[in-house]
C-alpha cells in the first residue's frame, strides 16, 4: 500500500507480483488494516556484516552456516533486543479493571528467551562449551517483563 | 533460569549504537564482547501509516478495544500495526482478529451487540523451545492488570511446541483458533 485516504475512503497501492506494475486505486466501505510492522534491522549499524537473528529463513540459514558448517569459535556470544520506541496510541485504554497497556522497552522478548535457552543447550551438548559463554541483554528491568512478575521469579 | 545456567545478564540497556566484529556497542557507552551477536530489532510503523491522522506518535494506529480506528469506525486495525498491540506477539494479533470478525458480523446484522462487543483483554501466550526436548509455556495477563500467571516448563510444553509447529506447516501458517485452546487445555489440565 502506498497511500491511505481515511476521509476519502480510498487506498492506492501497487501490485507486487512483477516489478514495474502500475498504481491501482480502490474505494472502500470498510477497511481492515493488518499490515504488521517493519522489523528495523536496517536501522542497526553493522547488522548486515556482523549480526544474526532467527526471524526469517534467510537469517536462520545464515546462522546455521558458522554453527553447523564450520567457523564458529565457541563464543563469547550475546543475545538480546534492540530498544522498542512505543508511541502514545494506547494511553488511557483499560483492558482489565484498573489495568492499562504498559509502555514496553522491547517489542517482543519471547524469541530472546527462546534463543538463549536453545543456544545454552547447543553450547553444552554440541559445541563442547558452556552456557556461561552467553550474555543476554534487555532494555527492560527484566527479560520478558510482559510474562508477569511471578512468572519471571519462578523461571 | 539464566543465573542457574551460568548465563550472564545485563538489563536496562540503552539503544544499540552499532554492531562490530568484536561485539555490540550501546548508545550510553556500554559494550558487550561477542563472536555471535543474536539480535531482535526495534519494531517500527510502516512509512505509509506513519503520518495518517489516525496514527499515534510512533506511527502505529490508534484504536479502541474493539479494534476500530479512533474517529473512523469503518477502519478495523489488528496485529503489530495497531498501537494497542503490545508486546508485538502473534497471540494478541489472533485475539484481535477474533474481535474484528465479531465486529464485522455485528455491522452485517449477523451477530447481536451483547455477543459482538467483547473488548480486547490481551493475554501473553508463548511456548518457547529450551533445547534438550524441553520447552516453557507462558500464559499471563498480569502485565495488563489481569490476574492470570501460568508458567510450565518441561517435556509436555515441548510436545505442545512441536504440535504447534506441525499445525503451522499443515495449515500453511493459518493456524486455527482451536490450536491455542487445545494448548491451554493441555498445559493447564493435563499436567
Amino acid at each position: 500500500m502506498l497511500v491511505l485516504g481515511v476521509d476519502a475512503k480510498t487506498v492506492a497501492f501497487r501490485p507486487t507480483e512483477r516489478p514495474g506494475e502500475e498504481l491501482q486505486k480502490l474505494s472502500y466501505d470498510y477497511l481492515v488494516l493488518a499490515m504488521g510492522a517493519h522489523l528495523a534491522y536496517d536501522r542497526i549499524e553493522g547488522f548486515a556484516a556482523h549480526g544474526h537473528t532467527v526471524s526469517d529463513l534467510f537469517h536462520g540459514q545464515r546462522l546455521r552456516e558458522p554453527l553447523f558448517e564450520g567457523g564458529y569459535k565457541g563464543g563469547p556470544d550475546t543475545i538480546g533486543s534492540a530498544r522498542f520506541h512505543q508511541g502514545d496510541g494506547a494511553e488511557g485504554l483499560q483492558p482489565y479493571p484498573g489495568g492499562s497497556i504498559p509502555y514496553a522497552k522491547a517489542a517482543c522478548e519471547g524469541p530472546v528467551r527462546e534463543m538463549t535457552t536453545v543456544m545454552a543447550s547447543y553450547l553444552k551438548m554440541e559445541a563442547n562449551s558452556s552456557p556461561s559463554r552467553i550474555t543476554v541483554f534487555t532494555p527492560e528491568e527484566s527479560i520478558a517483563a510482559d510474562a508477569g512478575e511471578n512468572n519471571i521469579k519462578a523461571s | 533460569m539464566a543465573d542457574g545456567m551460568g548465563i550472564h545478564y545485563r538489563n536496562k540497556m540503552a539503544d544499540i549504537k552499532r554492531l562490530t566484529k568484536d561485539g555490540i556497542e550501546f548508545a550510553d557507552g556500554q559494550s558487550i564482547e561477542a563472536e555471535l551477536k543474536l539480535v531482535l530489532p526495534d519494531w517500527i510503523a510502516h512509512d505509509c501509516l506513519r503520518d495518517l491522522p489516525i496514527a499515534d506518535s510512533a506511527g502505529f494506529i490508534k484504536t479502541d478495544l474493539l479494534m476500530r480506528a479512533l474517529g473512523h469506525p469503518e477502519i478495523f486495525v489488528l496485529g503489530d500495526c495497531a498501537a494497542v498491540t503490545v508486546p508485538k506477539i502473534g497471540g494478541i494479533g489472533h485475539q484481535e482478529a477474533e474481535i474484528v470478525g465479531r465486529q464485522v458480523a455485528l455491522d452485517m446484522g449477523r451477530m447481536d451487540a451483547d455477543e459482538a462487543n467483547e473488548p480486547l483483554q490481551p493475554v501473553v501466550f508463548c511456548i518457547g523451545d529450551m533445547g534438550e526436548g524441553k520447552a516453557y509455556y507462558v500464559r499471563s495477563n498480569a502485565w495488563f492488570g489481569g490476574k492470570d500467571e501460568v508458567l510450565k516448563m518441561g517435556r509436555i510444553p515441548y510436545q505442545l511446541k512441536m504440535s504447534y509447529r506441525n499445525l503451522f506447516f499443515m495449515t500453511h501458517s493459518k493456524v486455527r483458533g482451536f490450536g491455542l485452546s487445545l494448548a491451554q487445555f493441555a498445559a493447564l489440565k493435563v499436567f
